[in-house]
């Protein structure tokens, strides 16, 4: 099973993971990482790696911003070439896919499908709602 | 058009913050260590949204490339890690007029001066010495938030 780590601005992953533990139910190798505005980045970095030993590597890391620290920072570890994988982007839908699809994969199969499927995580009511035959018809 | 002090340098609140505020359409990185690292040379672009041109120079070159005139026409934030740095890019022949503190953070021994801002002896000497040549430093971490004077800030702190 791919570890998961969230790494986000403010404590964005932290409640997020814990949307989805409500949901899902409590989930094992999986861990958020909260920047604040303080933080050093520096300091963050020795963080991240210290989560990945704790968890085990190769992972998977669900950011929130491309291009934000938590990115830049994750960028970097997968590019060490230890076969960690970054998705920018997290929200809850694409959370409960990552947490569920996982077994089997590696972090960069199990990116490449939640990029695949990110369309599908954002609906809009009008496109639903037009789906459904109402009298007098129109949107 | 904005010259900050960033240790962070390309990052959430510039890409999103300021160069959208300021519809800024180039980044210039004044850093010694990001202009020697291959990686981050590579990486650092890969930060930003694709309409946004990013140049990545040692401190001095900086402020070469700059009076060359090759940015006259870019709308450009221009991003120091540290005061020193700044004051380094004043010594090189760089113009500054205003320079925004907008992150500088805590490591031990610094005193904290704002929520994203710590300043130890070097940032202090640096900030003296900018200030002693004109250079108005104010701090504001996002486009949303007042700007509030540096050294006022720090001679209420030590007192």
């Amino acid at each position: 099973m791919t570890p998961l780590l969230l790494i986000t601005h403010a404590a964005f992953g932290a409640e997020i993971l814990k949307a989805a533990a409500g949901m899902l139910g409590p989930q094992a190798k999986v861990a958020a990482l909260s920047l604040e505005l303080q933080d050093d980045r520096d300091a963050f970095a020795l963080k991240v790696k210290e989560a990945r030993r704790e968890l085990g590597g190769p992972l998977l890391m669900l950011v929130d911003l491309p291009g934000g620290t938590p990115w830049n920072v994750a960028l970097r570890l997968a590019a060490a070439g230890q076969g960690d994988e970054v998705v920018s982007g997290l929200s809850l839908p694409l959370l409960l896919d990552a947490l569920q699809d996982r077994d089997g994969l590696s972090p960069g199969a199990l990116g490449e499908r939640l990029v695949a499927s990110s369309r599908q995580y954002v609906w809009r009511a009008g496109d639903v709602l037009r789906q459904i035959p109402r009298p007098g018809g129109g949107e | 058009m904005l010259a900050r002090v960033d240790d962070r340098l390309i990052h959430g609140q510039v890409v999103v913050g300021w160069a959208r505020f300021l519809e800024a359409d180039c980044l210039v990185v004044a850093n010694d260590t990001a202009a020697a690292d291959p990686m981050q040379r590579s990486l650092l672009p890969l930060a930003v949204p694709p309409h946004i041109e990013v140049g990545i120079y040692h401190v001095a070159e900086a402020a070469l490339q700059l009076a060359s005139g090759r940015y006259d026409h870019k709308r450009v934030i221009l991003l120091f890690a540290t005061l020193a740095d700044a004051l380094g890019f004043v010594r090189a022949g760089g113009l500054l007029e205003r320079l925004n503190i907008g992150g500088v953070r805590f490591a031990p021994g610094k005193i904290q001066v704002k929520v994203a801002v710590a300043l130890g002896s070097d940032d202090l000497a640096a900030a003296r010495q900018l200030h002693e040549r004109g250079i108005e430093l104010t701090m504001r971490m996002v486009p949303g938030e007042p700007e509030e004077p540096l050294i006022p800030a720090l001679e209420a702190l030590s007192q």
